[in-house]
């Protein structure tokens, strides 16, 4: 193989890099078994590199443990805090709701949920609802906080 | 005072004939790099990279993640397209410009993936991952500046990802029982060695890679001196880097100082560098030798003011050595304002500070007649260095 050719071979190993990526996601969330949702709280969101994402701490507390194997919560298998990228545009509002919730809404993590395999975050919900179609249903100040 | 004028110097002097003098402004106009345009270059690039990521940051809500990924896909892809054709076409600039770009686009493509797939972060492992992938673009630059982002982020993050695994750290913890900041200069003899392999390997056919890497190994050797010196001032024995009041363990410092040596000498073999080695050295002696001296403040402030002006001492004289006189003006003005510092530390009163300081320009002005007698005799006109007559 010549060497011009051998150079443009590693100038595409980063777009390689990417497929396989993606495709390994979905190769993933095609084997998992089954999804679980779990409770979160939330606070402080933005990212330069990423955006603007929700800080989620998950809250065991109220998570329903039998949807689990032997009706138990595998704590250890998640992480203790979440981060949902979510649009510029609707991050602040998304923010205030989660953030000042204080038990007004019911707010839970959708994961893909494998065992053995690393839990893959979903989607978020808010009563049950992806947290967009939610949104789309509330009057203009709704989410808003009511301190 | 610039080239003209010394050529005016030189003509004046009968070192060159008008003709040649003209030769030799109109080679130099020729080869005048224009380091202005340049740098609107560079930052056009960056400008443009940074606002993709920007772009790919605000996440809009009404593409879907497929399309997003999709047209990623294609950005990157055409880049890697501009690059290619660029460098057909012999467009030198272009390419290096828009390698900045590509190298930009993966970092956005990162955090793009990430944002659509909901992928967690783990401590700097996104930047690990764009280091890696960085690699493969680092032989197709020419210009140092991709090499120079690198360097810091692949070390720095490559260092958090070890650092998290218990073996590693154990392994830190285990070291550092021989002294204070013994799996620190470990860590120093392998980013030596590292650079003498780049540099016997790709001198010739990379030396942006190699100048990159020894800037930052020169770089994190003078901080590593200053760091040892500010915390020398009391908190040294504090347990810095990991708990060590076990006490020094003899074997380990002695493995240590065997790595050190034989940094040195491949040093010597390979003739990369050699000051590295030598600065190295130096650290193992004076971090070892701290857990030796007496407990008292002044005693350690001490030992890190010999540290700084012996690693300095060694740079004057690497400096001396290889003709490079702006090193050795630097070291030398380095070395004069830590002495000054040192009556700040040291003495408490106006009165001891005067006395202090009028001697010491006294010894100054000793040091200077003695430097100025040296140089007129041969001591730096050994075979094999460069005299400083002929630089200076």
């Amino acid at each position: 193989m010549s060497e011009r050719k051998l150079m443009a071979l590693l100038l595409l190993i980063p777009l390689v890099f990417f497929i396989s990526w993606v495709g390994m996601i979905k190769y993933m969330d095609y084997m998992a078994e089954n999804h679980v949702k779990i409770a979160v709280r939330g606070y402080d969101p933005r990212n330069l590199l990423s955006g603007h994402y929700l800080n989620l701490e998950l809250d065991w507390n109220a998570t329903d443990c039998g949807q689990f194997v032997n009706r138990k919560c595998p704590r250890t298998k998640f992480k203790n805090v979440y981060q949902l990228f979510v649009p510029e545009e609707r991050a602040a509002e998304l923010d205030r709701t989660v953030r000042f919730n204080d038990n007004r809404y019911k707010i839970e993590l959708l994961f893909n949920y494998r065992r053995g395999n690393q839990p893959r975050l979903k989607e978020m919900l808010i009563e049950g609802q992806p947290w967009r179609q939610w949104l789309a249903k509330q009057p203009e100040s709704a989410a808003e906080p009511q301190s | 005072m610039n080239l003209l004028k010394k050529l005016d110097s030189w003509e004046s002097a009968g070192l060159v004939s008008e003709a040649q003098k003209q030769a030799i402004a109109a080679f130099e106009q020729r080869c005048h790099k224009p380091r202005g345009l340049m740098a609107l270059l560079i930052i056009s690039a960056l400008f443009i990279g940074t606002g993709f990521i920007s772009l790919i940051a605000a996440n809009w809500d009404n593409i879907s993640g497929t399309v997003k990924i999709g047209l990623d896909w294609l950005a990157l892809g055409s880049a890697a397209g501009v690059i290619l054709f660029c460098s057909k076409k012999g467009k030198e600039t272009a390419k290096e410009i828009w390698l900045l770009i590509y190298a930009l686009l993966i970092l956005g493509s990162i955090g793009l993936t990430a944002q659509v797939f909901q992928i967690q972060s783990y401590d700097l492992r996104g930047w690990f991952i764009w280091s890696l992938l960085l690699i493969p673009l680092l032989p197709w630059s020419n210009k140092p500046i991709l090499a120079m982002a690198w360097v810091p982020v692949f070390i720095y993050s490559g260092f958090d990802l070890l650092v998290r695994q218990n073996w590693f750290s154990e392994m830190c913890r285990r070291i550092d029982r021989a002294f204070d900041g013994a799996t620190w200069i470990v860590l120093l003899i392998l980013g030596t060695l590292a650079y003498s392999g780049l540099k016997f390997r790709l001198q010739n056919s990379k030396p942006q890679i190699v100048r990159a890497w020894g800037f930052w190994l020169a770089l994190t050797l003078a901080l590593s001196i200053v760091f040892f010196d500010v915390i020398s001032d009391g908190g040294w024995r504090s347990g810095y880097f990991y708990d060590s009041r076990q006490g020094p363990d003899g074997s380990g410092t002695a493995l240590i100082m065997l790595a050190a040596t034989f940094l040195i000498w491949l040093e010597q073999k390979l003739g990369s560098g050699k000051i590295f080695g030598l600065l190295i050295g130096l650290m193992v002696f004076f971090f070892a030798g701290s857990t030796l001296i007496p407990e008292s403040r002044l005693a350690h402030q001490m030992w890190g003011v010999l540290l700084t002006l012996s690693a300095l001492g060694a740079v004057m004289a690497y400096a001396c050595h290889t003709g490079r006189h702006q090193l050795l003006n630097w070291a030398t003005g380095l070395a004069i304002l830590r002495i000054f510092i040192i009556y700040l530390q040291v003495f408490g009163s106006l009165l001891l500070t005067g006395i202090g300081l009028i001697s010491s320009g006294v010894v100054l002005l000793l040091l200077i007649a003695g430097w100025n007698h040296l140089r007129r005799g041969e001591i730096f006109n050994k075979p094999g260095g460069q005299s400083c007559q002929n630089v200076n």
